[in-house]
């Protein structure tokens, strides 16, 4: 159908003269690190915080025995730059992703990516392990407030709260379905 | 079959049905939970109603900002009046790209649409990825449920079903292993699809992008691993900023499944690099419904809540309703599209309006089902036994004296009339020995 028949199903296109207006109030969190941590403990996703000297450490030790590590960036324990790969589909073998994200919510544990120089959509929920690398700063209380962070011209984003999971089989909670079946946030100490 | 003859068939096995309950109210329970530890709830669930509203009244001038700002970030806009054009639209894009396989995560739009059945009449294979709708799809069945789509079937009857389709152990029926295996088999669905279908939870207009919400990241594997990604949407999906997405995120997770939000949220707002994307917009009656007292039914971000709190969804299971979306919300869509034939839905309440305390976006469920039980006897479409039964009644009880005298009859036929059993499976109740007009003149 064509686009102004369909739309004029729907009303006119005037642009409306009344504004809408959302406030949600809400107590600030005053120990922000606390409450991210548990909330990614209820993610089933780990927290660690990290003095950036001991970061390469760290994740090394963490994943000693992963044969494949992806990361776009040049860290010495990765041996993939997914963004040097044609097809996505040529990743299906990573063990671990190691990403950047923007900030954390304290409210639910999520993480905002939005790796911009990222190629490969599928680094995310390809691999068996996912490491979120996170400014130990950058925690926020909730949802509104992430919003006002991110950008509407962005081209791609996503929040990560947790492993991948399902519960479709008599409501058993089942850590990775399709996705990472681990989900580690480093909060890196600068 | 209507839908208390379905129920009748599904509470016929006690333990079973029991159980289907028990399940459904373990979500509850869970919701219940997630909701308590956000103080601000009851402003959230205002917020959400006031951001539907608007947007419902000035969706024509939404849509229009979404289609150009989508159009602008290289996503190609569709515009299907019904699900025929919809299904044909998908299918053109398909045919156009050499694509013969595709992955789907979870869309209650593409089920309404039937779109399984009309791709693969033409050759194309559709693979539902989402654990709970390839074990429905693996069963030739239909979701029972918007959010759990499997919850009908206990684990005993997904393994014997994975046994035949998947080749796992005889006789394990650990959920667990069960996942591992779907895992395994998906992924080689995923790797061999070179088109991806996902539904849409929320478009953005302001963006031009659009949002999905889900556990698995079945439907984000699929759209990164494929050439090209077809998004489709009722034209209800409709938000107008991305603030506003601050409101929903907090409230569909929590209400659905007790989580504080789902896995993975994800804002697809331009094609990634060497793939196509397109987005198609519905309309399918939606515009009939907007213009209908019943609009608030658009405002649905198909949480499920409704049918896990509903008592007698608990109890006669998603599949005693005709239409593909179940429970208290389905009943009143699928009354809003055909009332005449769906009617038996109207009735498929006991109005207690948990539904309408649950809903996060403050639909008056319980008072659209009362409203379409009175639209349908207007009409004319109860069937003469019941409608004989109200006008009697109705005189009966506009007359004292004839309410007094049809009593005391009442007490006096009370034992024939009750083996007549004239409304089915209700008991006629037992009048009281004498009336209330007797007991007071014989105190006074």
């Amino acid at each position: 159908m064509r686009e102004d028949e369909f739309l004029k199903r729907f009303g006119n296109i005037e642009k409306p003269k009344e504004e809408l207006i959302i406030d949600i109030k809400r107590e600030k969190i005053e120990n922000k690190e606390e409450a991210f941590l548990n909330s990614l403990n209820l993610v089933g996703a780990e927290g660690i915080v990290v003095k950036k000297d001991n970061l390469e450490e760290e994740i090394l030790k963490r994943f000693k025995n992963s044969k494949k590590i992806a990361s776009i960036y040049s860290f010495s324990f990765a041996n993939v730059n997914p963004n040097l790969v044609n097809n996505p589909k040529e990743l299906e073998d990573i063990d671990v992703s190691v990403v950047k994200g923007e900030f954390g919510v304290c409210e639910n544990g999520a993480v905002w990516i939005e790796e911009r120089e990222n190629i490969h959509r599928a680094v995310y929920f390809i691999c068996k392990d996912i490491v979120i690398l996170l400014k130990r700063e950058n925690l926020i209380d909730s949802m509104h407030e992430a919003y006002k962070r991110i950008d509407p011209k962005i081209s791609y984003g996503i929040f990560i709260s947790g492993p991948s999971k399902t519960a479709d089989i008599e409501q058993a909670l089942v850590i990775g379905a399709h996705g990472a079946k681990s989900l580690t946030v480093f909060l890196i100490d600068e | 079959m209507n839908h208390r003859e379905k129920a009748r068939k599904f509470l016929s096995n006690v333990e079973y049905f029991k159980w289907h309950d028990k399940a459904l109210w373990f979500v509850r329970e869970k919701r219940d939970k997630a909701v308590k530890s956000v103080k601000e709830w009851e402003e959230l669930r205002d917020a959400a109603m006031k951001i539907k509203e608007h947007t419902l009244k000035h969706l024509g001038y939404y849509l229009y900002e979404f289609a150009k700002n989508a159009k602008k970030r290289g996503i190609e806009v569709h515009f299907a009046k019904d699900c025929k054009e919809h299904n044909e639209i998908v299918f053109n894009i398909l045919k156009e790209n050499g694509i013969k396989r595709v992955v789907k995560s979870k869309s209650m739009l593409t089920e309404e649409c039937s779109l399984n059945e009309f791709l693969d009449k033409r050759g194309i294979t559709v693979t539902d990825t989402d654990l709970g709708e390839r074990i429905v799809q693996l069963n030739n069945d239909r979701p029972s449920h918007i959010v759990l789509p499997a919850i009908h079937l206990k684990k005993e009857q997904i393994g014997e079903l994975f046994e035949k389709k998947l080749h796992t152990q005889k006789g394990n029926y650990d959920p667990f292993y069960l996942t591992k295996k779907a895992r395994e088999h998906l992924r080689e669905e995923f790797l061999k699809a070179k088109g991806a279908i996902s539904g849409v939870n929320f478009a953005v207009s302001e963006s031009g992008g659009i949002v999905v919400c889900t556990n698995e990241g079945n439907a984000d594997l699929g759209i990164s691993l494929a050439k090209v990604h077809i998004a489709c949407m009722g034209a209800e999906k409709i938000i107008p900023k991305m603030e506003h997405l601050g409101v929903f995120t907090r409230i569909l997770a929590r209400n659905a499944t007790g989580q504080p939000i789902t896995a993975y949220t994800t804002h697809f707002n331009s094609p990634a690099k060497n793939q196509k994307m397109h987005i198609v917009i519905l309309d399918n009656q939606r515009s009939e419904i907007l213009n209908s007292s019943h609009k608030s039914a658009l405002f649905c971000i198909r949480c499920g809540a409704c049918m896990n709190t509903c008592p007698i969804y608990r109890r006669s299971g998603g599949h005693s309703y005709s239409y593909i979306v179940p429970g208290p919300i389905g009943a009143v869509l699928a009354n809003a599209r055909d009332l005449k034939n769906n009617a038996d839905l109207a009735f498929a309440s006991t109005l207690c309006a948990s539904c309408t305390n649950i809903c996060p976006v403050k639909i008056d469920l319980h008072s659209h089902l009362l409203s379409y039980r009175r639209e349908y006897v207007e009409r004319g479409f109860l069937d003469s036994k019941k409608s004989f039964f109200y006008k009697i009644s109705s005189k009966i009880l506009q007359n004292p004296n004839l309410y007094s005298f049809f009593m005391k009859s009442f007490r006096f036929f009370h034992p024939i009339l009750s083996k007549m059993n004239l409304w089915g499976d209700r008991e006629l109740p037992k009048p009281s020995k004498k009336s209330f007009k007797e007991i007071y003149k014989e105190l006074s």
